[in-house]
């Protein structure tokens, strides 16, 4: 691999493990803010709730 | 900083609030950073001597190296916080440190062996620094499975700061083992005591990538460490304007 090609890769992985990072942290917000509170799932009809 | 804004740190609703707004400086800064360096690395910087061109693979390799043993020592700052403290704070911090750490060793031995090829004519060699690098990606991906196993969080977060603290020990190694042993891999490249070999361009690029990197790391940690905590937290009264 010339010197080119070897920092151009170096580079781009830097550049890809960032993106990877930063989309898994976006995938780990949006799975929290789907998931409802603790309270919104008990049905407020359920008589072991009252 | 007074001590009691330190302290006010540690509230969840307070870091929650805080971070939100250091971390677009955070991603601006690392961004307009990286690209000055990136730039000042490729064509500003002279060719070195010895090396060639490929040399300048250091200016990512040095400060992905860096980043994974700093980022450890970090985790391991909050773990020790988070055994006196038990705070949800340090908890997250502690665990948000581990996935970026562990990229930022993995980047660092590929970025080295891809250097390593040309220069020492191998890929890989048992070498003392190596050898302790790559030790550090097993120690951080067994702290990840460790995090992510046991369903008590609470449990998890003492038995990972203690963890966290044990490997602790790997760092000076990684660190001193150039000075320890007889190596294959270079010195330092940079010295407290000033006797760097550097050209002052190559000095200056390798510090702004070093603070790029920081900066990028500490946002993607904080990034992380945030929404974490809104998830551990998502039935205190403070997320309910979060979560909505």
């Amino acid at each position: 691999m010339s010197a080119t090609m070897t920092i151009a890769v170096c580079v781009m992985l830097t550049l890809l493990v960032f993106a990877i990072d930063a989309f898994s942290i976006r995938r780990e917000r949006r799975a929290i803010l789907q998931v409802p509170p603790q309270d919104s799932l008990q049905d407020p009809l359920d008589p072991d709730v009252q | 900083m007074r001590p009691q804004s330190i302290l006010r740190l540690s509230s969840s609703p307070v870091f929650f609030q805080m971070s939100g707004k250091v971390l677009p400086w955070l991603i601006g800064a690392s961004l307009i950073l990286g690209a000055i360096g990136l730039w000042s690395a490729l064509f500003v910087t002279p060719t070195d001597a010895q090396q060639g061109e490929v040399y300048r693979v250091l200016y990512v390799h040095v400060p992905t190296a860096w980043m994974s043993m700093l980022l450890y020592v970090v985790a391991s700052f909050y773990a020790g916080l988070h055994l006196v403290f038990r705070t949800s704070v340090s908890a997250v911090m502690m665990r948000a440190m581990l996935p970026t750490g562990a990229w930022m060793t993995l980047l660092a031995l590929v970025t080295g062996s891809l250097w390593g090829k040309p220069t020492w004519g191998t890929y890989w060699i048992w070498d003392a620094r190596l050898t302790f690098e790559l030790l550090l990606l097993f120690i951080y991906l067994g702290l990840i499975a460790v995090a992510s196993l046991i369903d008590d969080e609470r449990k998890t977060d003492q038995l990972l700061s203690v963890f966290t603290l044990v490997g602790l020990v790997n760092i000076p190694l990684i660190y001193f083992s150039v000075v320890f042993w007889n190596t294959l891999h270079q010195g330092a490249s940079l010295s407290m005591s000033g006797g760097s070999k550097m050209a002052p361009i190559m000095k200056a690029t390798l510090f702004v990538c070093v603070l790029a990197m920081w900066l990028g790391c500490a946002a993607l940690a904080m990034a992380r460490a945030r929404w974490q905590l809104v998830d551990r937290e998502r039935d205190a009264a403070w997320t309910g304007s979060v979560l909505v």
